[in-house]
Order: structure tokens, then sequence, then C-alpha cells
């Protein structure tokens, strides 16, 4: 189907894209325009600071262990989740292994749990007091010191539960896609199953795991509430969370010369992935590939099966179960007995009084006005960008989804820095929160949307025009039907990344603007409140699941996972 | 009478010149077919005529009202123009069921129920849909959905009906039975009608006129039979049938044997224009005649192809090769030497 593009004609009211270009550049270019020059130790409201902050940031030992350790965390993580994940997929894609529905389901949900919640998961098994060491350490001596969840590999432990399942979905689709049929060449040339694997689907398969693998880099660097939660007790900082100590010194220097190293970093790895998407073209994707008779697992069938439901036990049963067990404990640390449960702790979060019922309405509130914003903007800018011919719509589209590539962190910081002033002083009230979960949560608007655009025949548009239909009544009868799954889509998506978003929260929040994210991190310690963090993340994996099953039904299925803001 | 009437158009997509100073008269109650190669500009004209699109130069003038003039910096919304599209996918809404899409046009307009109700069962018998109303596009079959995307453009009664290759997806047999039908819906509803295609068989099938259309120039415009006999420029006689161009030869003896039959052939309005070297004639494939044996011209059957009612040969004559059609009575064999004659040649414009 031929597409046709420029129109110069009556493209609708155009003058509405003056102010979104303003909103978008000051929402967006700005906070991080003012994040850079401030690195640079240029301060436009107090000249009086000057200074190389980056020499500062560079020759200070402590930030080079955190990049170091971010490095080797996002490498930890990316090489776990490969192998977990890329195993996992081939058994599901490629072998007679039963259950196959039951696997992606799981491995469905795993992808649901924030990855925050899974970390308090781990510290309640492998905590000191942890369900775990409880077991093995305590009860057995079956191991003489007990496990320590508090240290780097803890975090890489922790993310690479969290991203396998992306690594599973894309290469599960891939290895369905991929043309079976040169598999079957390689067999019929005398290469054995293993060989097989190792010289012709593996190769093939290299592009999506290359870019996978840079996705689930890129989001490591960006985590930050995995990272705080296990590194910092015992001191093991990564950029996100040094920045974040910077913050709490109010050391704003240091916060944004580190931001401006992990924005760099992310930035390359994220243009890295973006490219890899793109030139990943050449994988023989033919229709009329057939179906290759799956490789037999013969009498592995059975071990094969329960290893693989023993790690999904690991990495989604048991942490599910534990923080869904601690959510109706009267007190964390009790034992799974009847007497010792309640559900007091979900009282306790609709009841009208506490921290907990104000974080709650919050997070709805500020989740429902930026994902209404994010909604209405994300339209405005794929219709901009797709159907009209001014200029610069593709660098508006650009700077739009520019923040999917900043983590958290740094956006905070930024915000920080671009609304502390008079007169654009928002810094300490909620619009500052709102204002940086719509910067975040605006790529996904605009993606969501664009992709139905581009895919939807101009030529509806036209027949409607032809019609009689003036072009208020086209978009209205035409447009915005096709387009709205996208939009319903880029709705939830930002409504769910608000909810369990961590890093902007905790370091924009005021008194009184309390979000969950904040909830959750204050209550962090398993010294006291997990069971109220417990009940919280029930609730939250509920509509996170619940949001998604709508989204499913609603959209496509899409290709790339958001990120896990947390 | 004319109905629609296109001066000077101009139309540029950044360098290219895609519609260049194009003129077109549309009578009433016509259907006019405009053929040309794909990337003339033909979806571009119908763009333009419809108010989809812009030009830099020129004027389109329907039913007495300017639609266009940039010269007058005239420009009339698509939604204003009386005009409907059939497009070339035929562009139906796939949220709309088959009743929503053909009553659209009504619905925008206000049109009153009850009289909108009539209007889309009239339309819909016409275009024989009956009891399809509730299904989605997807539901139907492609000479179905082409049956909804043709009742949706009936439906307001349009001053100017637009064929977008709108019959280029169906299969040979639909095709010549949707032609019927529309011609038929044509000459009940007194439509004038603009049917634009690639395809020579599918334009000589259904239309009143022909216009042939080159880079985005018209090169000739006329009845169907007239563009095929008195074809004016190279371009057409190519495009419109098969031809055969022969031009004066002074090195090849078979060429200027063929060349001076072809003139004592021509049948052609100025005797002098043979003495203008620049002038070429094109022979039909079925006005050369073949015959076994000797004669003043000799040729070998190259490649024979059997069509049913007639025969396509290539014939290797001196250097080149003829393009010759005859009937079935005579079968001549690979490698035959066959005879030539040419029993009507018309000259035309080198260009
Ligand atoms: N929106 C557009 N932008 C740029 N070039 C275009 C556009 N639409 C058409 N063209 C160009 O104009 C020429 C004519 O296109 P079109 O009118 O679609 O031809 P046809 O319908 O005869 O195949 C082609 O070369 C095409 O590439
Ligand atoms: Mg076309």
């Amino acid at each position: 189907m031929k597409l046709r593009k420029g129109k110069e004609r009556s493209q609708g009211p155009l003058f509405i894209s003056g102010p979104v270009i303003l909103i978008v550049l000051g929402l967006v270019l700005y906070p991080l325009l003012m994040l850079f020059l401030f690195s640079l130790g240029i301060n436009l409201h107090d000249p009086n600071i000057t200074g190389a902050y980056y020499l500062q940031a560079l020759s200070d030992i402590k930030t080079m262990v955190a990049l170091k350790n971010t490095l080797y965390v996002a490498g930890g993580v990316t090489a776990a989740a490969i192998l977990l994940g890329g195993g996992l997929a081939w058994l599901v894609a490629r072998t007679d292994i039963p259950y196959k529905r039951l696997i992606e389901i799981i491995v469905f949900l795993t992808f649901t749990i924030p990855s925050y919640i899974l970390a308090v998961a781990w510290i309640q098994l492998l905590g000191r007091n942890g369900f775990i060491n409880r077991l093995l350490y305590e009860k057995w001596q079956f191991i003489a010191e007990p496990l320590d969840i508090y240290s780097l590999e803890g975090i890489i432990l922790v993310m690479a539960l969290h991203s396998f399942p992306l690594v599973f979905m894309a290469l599960v689709s891939a290895l369905k896609m991929n043309d079976k049929t040169l598999e079957m060449a390689a067999r019929l040339a005398g290469a054995g199953r293993i060989k097989a694997l190792f010289t012709v689907t593996l190769p093939l398969m290299l592009p999506n795991i290359l870019s996978v693998g840079l996705l689930i880099f890129q989001q490591t660097m960006a985590c930050f509430g995995v990272a705080a939660v296990i590194g910092l007790p015992t001191s093991n900082y990564v950029l996100t969370t040094r920045i974040y100590s910077a913050m709490s010194r109010l050391d704003l220097p240091s916060a944004a010369s580190t931001s401006m190293i992990l924005l760099l970093c992310s930035g390359v790895v994220f243009c890295l992935y973006n490219y890899s998407l793109r030139s990943k073209r050449y994988i023989n994707i033919s229709s009329q590939s057939r179906k290759a008779e799956p490789v037999s697992l013969g009498s592995w069938k059975m071990p094969v099966l329960i290893s693989v439901f023993l790690l999904l036990s690991v990495t989604t049963i048991i942490p599910l179960g534990s923080v869904v067990a601690t959510s109706f404990l009267k007190s964390w640390g009790l034992s799974l007995r009847f007497e010792n449960m309640t559900i007091n702790n979900y009282l306790t979060i609709f009841s009208g009084q506490t921290i907990a019922f104000r974080a709650f309405f919050n997070s709805i509130t500020f989740a429902f006005i930026a994902a209404t914003v994010t909604a209405i903007m994300g339209t405005i800018i794929s219709y901009l960008s797709t159907r009209t011919t001014i200029k610069g719509r593709k660098h508006l589209e650009f700077v739009a989804t520019w923040p999917v590539t900043v983590p958290g962190t740094v956006l905070a910081v930024a915000a920080v820095l671009a609304w502390i002033n008079a007169p654009l002083r928002i810094y300490g009230t909620p619009w500052i929160l709102i204002i940086t979960y719509i910067v975040a949560c605006l790529p996904f608007g605009v993606r969501n949307i664009n992709g139905l655009l581009q895919g939807m025949d101009p030529l509806l548009e036209d027949a409607a025009r032809v019609s009689g239909a003036s072009w208020l009544r086209t978009f209205k009868d035409i447009t915005l039907p096709l387009i709205a799954p996208g939009i319903k889509a880029g709705w939830i998506t930002a409504f769910l990344l608000v909810l369990r978003e961590i890093p902007i929260s905790i370091l924009l929040y005021s008194a009184g603007a309390e979000t969950i994210g904040v909830l959750l991190y204050s209550m962090r310690s398993d010294t006291g409140g997990l069971e109220t963090v417990s009940a919280v993340a029930v609730i939250l994996i509920v509509l996170i699941v619940a949001g998604n099953v709508l989204i499913g039904k609603f959209g496509k299925p899409r290709k790339e996972a958001t990120n896990d803001p947390s | 009478m004319i109905q629609a009437e296109i001066a000077n158009l101009s139309k540029k997509y950044g360098k290219e010149i895609v519609i260049n100073d194009l003129g077109l008269k549309i009578n009433k109650g016509e259907i006019l077919a405009v053929v040309g190669p794909s990337g003339c500009g033909k979806t571009t004209l119908l763009q333009i005529i419809a108010g989809l699109t812009g030009a830099e130069k020129g004027s389109v003038v329907l039913a007495g009202r300017t639609l266009l003039s940039v010269e007058r910096n005239i420009s009339v919304l698509p939604e204003k123009r009386k005009i409907a599209m059939v497009f070339q996918n035929y562009a139906l809404w796939p949220h709309y069921n088959v009743w929503q899409n053909i009553s659209y046009a009504l619905r925008v307009r206000g049109v009153e129920k009850s009289k909108c109700e009539k209007i889309v069962k009239e339309t819909m018998e016409m275009v024989r849909l009956e009891g399809k109303q509730k299904r989605y596009p997807h539901e139907l079959s492609g000479g179905e959905q082409q049956r909804v995307a043709l009742a949706r453009a009936l439906v307001i009664r349009p001053d100017l009906l637009l064929f977008d290759e709108s019959l280029s997806n169906l299969d040979a047999k639909m095709k010549e039975k949707m032609q019927r039908e529309i011609k038929k819906i044509q000459q009940e509803l007194r439509l004038t009608i603009v049917h634009v295609t690639h395809d020579q068989h599918e334009a000589m099938g259904m239309a009143d006129r022909i216009a042939v259309m080159n880079k985005g120039r018209i090169e000739q415009v006329g009845a169907v039979e007239e563009v095929y006999k008195y074809p004016v420029t190279q371009f057409v006689a190519g495009f419109i049938g098969t031809a055969n161009f022969i031009s004066e030869s002074l090195d090849d003896l078979t060429e200027s044997k063929l060349w001076r039959r072809a003139v004592r052939a021509a049948e052609n309005k100025n005797k002098n224009e043979f003495r203008n070297k620049e002038n070429l004639l094109s022979v039909r494939p079925e006005d050369v005649i073949i015959k076994s044996g000797k004669g003043e011209i000799i040729g070998t059957v190259a490649k024979a192809t059997y069509r049913g009612n007639a025969i396509d040969y290539e014939i290797i004559a001196g250097k080149r090769v003829l393009y010759v059609q005859t009937d079935t009575r005579n079968l001549y064999e690979l490698g035959a030497e066959v005879s030539i004659d040419i029993v009507r040649a018309v000259t035309i414009k080198d260009n």
C-alpha cells in the first residue's frame, strides 16, 4: 500500500502546533539544557558558582567506582538475562517441551512485577532474616554463612531475574519467525542438533540477541530502586544511587555532573540499540517458511521440564508468593501460620487516615493527569509528524521521545535545576512531580500513537474529506477511532509507569505529595513496614497485570517493552 | 456540453514536475478514461481535482464553478466540491460497517434520516449489495469491497466521479462484469466519470473517450477507436495497442522496402509529411499481412503465440522484428519464410 505523506492542503488547525512545540521544548529540552549548563559550571541564576564540575566528578574516586559498578552490574545482568531468557526461549520455540503456554504466562507475570518489589521479595528471601536463610542456615545448618543479598551480585541477581522476560519474549517471537528451513538444511547437511543450534540458529538470532541485550544494558544502567534498596545499606554505589546520595547531601554540582555521565552512557547505549533495531532487517523472514519439526527432547523431556519449573519457581513463583504471603502477615518475621494472618495491611491502605492511603490517592491523581496530558500531547505530536508538512515536525517527535533514554534519576536532577528558581519555581509543589512524570511518559504516548498513524492509510482520511466531512469531522470520525487503541495503550502505559515510579518521586516529592514510590522506598528496610509494602506491592501488581491485559486487548502486541521506572 | 475543464495545470513535488501544464475537458455524462504508465501523475491529477492536494499553477472548473484557480487564489475545500472518488485500495473505513460506510457522506451533510435510509437502500440495490449492510469491510470479498466503495461514492450523486485504478485489483472476469455494471449505473444516473488506469484494456472496455497521459501531460484525447486508429505520437501508438514503427532507412534494404510499402499504405491527410525525416510511420500488427512463399519483402517467423481468436507472430525482417497479428485460418511454422505486406499505416510524431 502506497502511503502519501506530504500534502499541501488544509492540514487542520495548525495553530495548535505552536503551543505544543513550546510545551515540549519547555518541558523536555529546557531542564536537560539547564542540567548540561549547570554541569559545566554555568549557572544562569548565580554567576558566582563556576568550576569544572566534570573534573571534580571525574577525579572523585567514588564516582569512578560507581561508574565501574554500573558497568559491572549492567554487564552481569545482560549476560545472565540473555542466558536465562535465551535458553528458555529456545526450549519454548523449538522443542517439544509441554506446557509452553503456561511457561509463557509465568514469564510474562515475572515481567509485570516492578523490579523494586522483586528486590524487596528477594530481601525477604535472602536477607539475614529471610525465609531462605532461615531454612538453609538456621534450621538445617546447610550453609556455613548466611547468604548475603546486600552486594553488587545481589543487584545483578534481582535485575537479571527482572530482565530475562524481555529476552525471552523478544527471542521467542524471533525464533518463531525465523525460517526454520535453514536449520533443517543444516541438519540435512550433517550437522548435529547442537551443531545446528550453534552454527545456524544462534548466528541468525545474534542481531536480536544484540538489540535486546543493549536494551537491558541501558535499562539496568538507568535502574535506581533495586540498586538503592540492595546497594545503599552496604555502600555499594552505582551511578544512579550516587546521584541520589549527592542530592540528599544537597551537593548539586556533583549530582549534575554525575547525571551527565550517566546520561551520556545511557544515551550511547540507546543509540546503539536503535541502530541495532534498524540494521536487523536482513534476517530472513520468509512467509512460506515451513514449520519445522520441533526438536524432540526424548527421554530428557521430564528432567528438562522439572528444571524449567524449578527455575520459574525461583524467578517468579517464590518471590511472588513471598510478597503475597508477607502482605497478609501480622508482622514480618512471623511464621506462616493461620493465627499470624491478617488483612489489616490492606485495610490500612484504604482506611483513609494513613500515609499509605494518601500515597495511593496522590499517585493515582498524578498518574491520571500525566497519562491524560501525555495521551493528548502524544496524539498531537504524532499527527503533526505523520500528517502534516510543517517544518521541524520530525525534530519535535525526536525531542518528545528523547526522555526514553534519560534515566528517571537524571530527569529528576534536571527538573530540580530547571524549576527551583523564581519565576519558574514549582519545586516543592506537586506540579514538579506531575511535569516530570509527563516528560518521562511522553515517549510512550508518542510511540504508541505514531505506530498506528504511520500504519494507517491517509487515503482513509482523504475518503472522508471527499465524502464531505470537514477536517475536524474527519479527525473525530475516522482518525480518532482508528488510533484509539494506541491512545489507550499509551495512556495505560503512562498510568502504570507513574504508579510504580521511584526515583523521580523520591527526589521531587514534597510533604503532602507523597506517592506510592515514596511509600515503597521509605519502608524498604526489613525491620518494619514490609507487610504494608507487600500489600501495596500486591495491589500494584494486580493493577499492572490488568493494565497489560487491557493493552493486549486494545492494541496489537507491542514489539518493545516499556522501561521499568523504578 | 462541458462538465469540467482543467487548464494549465502544473504541480511539482520538490523539484520533480509531476503535472506539466496539463489541460483537459470532460463532457457531461461521459466516461473519460485517463491512461498512462505508472508514475505519470494520474493519481496526482485526481487528487488535485478532488482538492486533496494543491497545485502550482492552473485551474479546475466543475459545472460552472471554479474549484481551483491558483492565479485567482481560489481553492474550494475537498468536502465542498461535490466530487466523489473511488480509491485504488477502496479506502473503506474498517471501523464502520457497510451501511455506515455508504451512508457517511449523507450523514455528514445532515441529510434527514428517512431520506438517508432511502437513498442508501436504493444505492445498495443498484450495486447489488442487498443484505450486506451489517458486514464490516474485512468480512467482504474484494469484489464486494469494490461495490461498497462505489456505493459510497454514488450516494451523493456527485457532479464528477473519479476512479483511481479502482478495478485493478479484480480478476479479469470480475473486471468485465463491473465495467458493464458501472456503465449501466452511469447511464441511469447520467454521471460524469473520470476513470484513471494504467491498463489500456480496462480503459477501452468502458470509456467513451480516452486521454493518454505521459510525464504529466495529456498527449492525445479522443474517442477510443480514433485514438487507436490515429495515434498522434509514438508514445500513444505504443501505449494503446501494439505498433510497429517504421522510419526511412538508407542502409538497410528490407527496412527501406518496408518504409516505401508503408508510405503507399498510409492513410494520411498531408502527404508532404513523408518528406519530413523526423516523421515515423506506425503500423498495427493486424495491418501487416503475411503469406507463405516469395514476395517483395521477406521475413522469418521467430515466435508465434496462439490467442484463441487470433495469432500473434514475431517476424524477423531484415534487422528488425515486426509484430504481426493474423486470424487463425493460416498457421505458419516457426522458421518459415513468409512474404510481408502492409495494408495500413499512419504517420506519427517522433518524440
Ligand atoms: N506525496 C508525494 N511526495 C512526493 N512525490 C510524490 C508524491 N506523490 C506522488 N509523487 C511522485 O509523483 C509522481 C506521480 O505519482 P502518481 O500521481 O501517484 O502517479 P500514477 O498515479 O500515475 O502512478 C511519481 O513520480 C511519484 O513518485
Ligand atoms: Mg496512481
